[in-house]
């Protein structure tokens, strides 16, 4: 038992820099920020819609009806003025429980109104393991402030990123589970994936927008189906493998994505997070990349200076 | 730090884990059953939409942006949304488009917009046989000139 916890406390409280976990603050909450000033406009839309639509989830359940206009606007830019205060590591402990819990309000509300986006799910809770972390111990206005001294590798730096780990592949292993559950083998076996794709590029058509011409090209083709169903499943049943050790890690990270590109050929759904690889950051020692990158600009310095006019 | 750290990954780790224990069973935000693509789908298929009809006859879908925002899938919800609420509702959502499309100057030669469910065999609509299968109208009104 003892050697159980050990072996537990081993892998889950195994020390990381400090760097990492602040730059996945940086990384994620700049994500974040970029998402919500794109999606601006459609986050307060909903405060137009009229009020037999709505329909709450999650936290927007203590609400009787909808919000007033203005203020469901306005919550959109405190969560994004939060978010500069959150990717700046400024008064972290405050602004960054502010952050979290406007993101967690905006989008629950946005998805209040009969349809529940499901590339949201994952930016919020990984904003959400953030604030409860010391993420802006390095790399932070905070830092710069206490003028503390450099902060050497910890567990309590090292947890917080497996928990950003676990969640992943936990969102993933439901999205089987869900299709086992309601679809059993047939989702393999069966012409469920290309209906799926069918249905949906039909739906956009006829709803006005845009459909995925690959998707709708492939539709007669049954056969292709059959494997993007195996490789779909072997994806999603297999988040785990990414666990264990950081080259199965990137092997599953590069499947992930692929997969992510794949949804988007077929069906021009697209999971930004995921896509772009945001989602997968954790799984990577971020910190590193910081030193090939400073080598790179101080080269070009270098280049630059070279190749200036002289006077 | 290990009791925080054993503490904050059971409550949130067991949150989000908690539909594959069955322990949540219905779809919500951020926790989520995550259903999308899950279901059993069959070919035949049936699409509530808002269809603009021309004075010509001419039937062009009303854009997602005219019916709730640019999402389209939150336009498709809008639409089913009301057909669940009754006539009621799908006619005050039709009338709704109908005078937003006057509003945006979009109405052209428009006459009137309904609100109809049409049902396909997505797999043969992409085969060639576009045709729908069967139509309802559940809703018109015609969209009068600013």
């Amino acid at each position: 038992m003892n050697s159980l916890v050990r072996r537990l406390d081993g892998y889950w409280l195994a020390p990381a820099p400090a760097e990492r976990l602040a730059l996945l603050r940086i990384l994620i909450g700049g994500f974040a920020l970029v998402y919500i000033a794109i999606t601006a406009g459609n986050l307060m839309s909903v405060a137009t819609f009229d009020a037999r639509q709505f329909d709450p989830v999650g936290i927007s359940n203590v609400l009787g009806g909808p919000l007033a206009a203005s203020l469901a606007c306005g919550l959109v830019v405190a969560t994004f003025v939060a978010g500069l205060a959150f990717v700046a590591g400024w008064r972290f402990r405050f602004t960054g429980l502010l952050f979290a819990l406007l993101l967690l309000w905006i989008t629950s509300y946005r998805n209040s109104w009969g349809q529940i986006f499901h590339t949201e799910n994952l930016l919020v809770l990984h904003i959400l393991v953030l604030t409860l972390t010391p993420a802006a111990d390095v790399f932070s206005l905070d830092a710069r402030k206490s003028r503390a001294a450099p902060v050497a590798a910890d567990p309590r730096y090292g947890w917080p990123v497996r928990l950003l780990w676990l969640l992943t592949v936990i969102t993933y292993v439901i999205t089987a589970q869900a299709k086992l559950l309601d679809a059993g083998l047939e989702w393999i076996t069966g012409d469920v994936l290309r209906n799926h794709v069918a249905y949906d590029n039909l739906r956009k058509s006829q709803l006005g927008d845009p459909h995925s011409p690959l998707g709708a090209a492939l539709v007669p083709h049954a056969w292709i189906f059959y494997p993007l169903a195996v490789m779909s499943f072997i994806v999603e049943l297999g988040a785990p493998v990414a666990l264990w050790n950081r080259r199965l890690a990137r092997l599953w990270v590069s499947s992930a994505v692929l997969f992510h590109v794949g949804i988007f050929a077929l069906m021009a759904i697209i999971f930004p997070y995921q896509m772009l690889g945001f989602a997968y950051l954790p799984f990577f020692a971020v910190e590193r990349w910081r030193a090939p990158a400073r080598l790179e600009l101080g080269r070009l310095q270098r280049r630059r200076r070279r190749t200036a006019p002289q006077w | 730090m290990r009791l925080r750290a054993y503490l904050i990954t059971t409550i949130v780790a067991g949150a989000v884990a908690a539909p594959l224990f069955g322990i949540v069973r219905s779809d919500s935000f951020p926790i989520s059953t995550y259903p999308m693509f899950a279901s059993a789908r069959a070919a035949d298929v049936s699409i509530s939409h808002v269809v603009a009809v021309r004075a010509d006859g001419e039937r062009r879908p009303v854009p997602p942006s005219a019916v709730a925002n640019a999402e389209v899938i939150q336009a498709f919800e809008t639409v089913r949304q009301a057909l669940r609420q009754g006539p009621e509702a799908t006619q005050a959502l039709c009338d709704r488009i109908a005078a937003g499309l006057v509003d945006r100057g979009g109405q052209g030669t428009t006459e009137r917009v309904e609100i109809v469910t049409d049902r396909f065999d997505a797999v043969a609509y992409f085969e060639g046989d576009t045709q729908a299968l069967a139509s309802t109208v559940h809703a018109q009104c015609e969209v009068r000139s600013s």
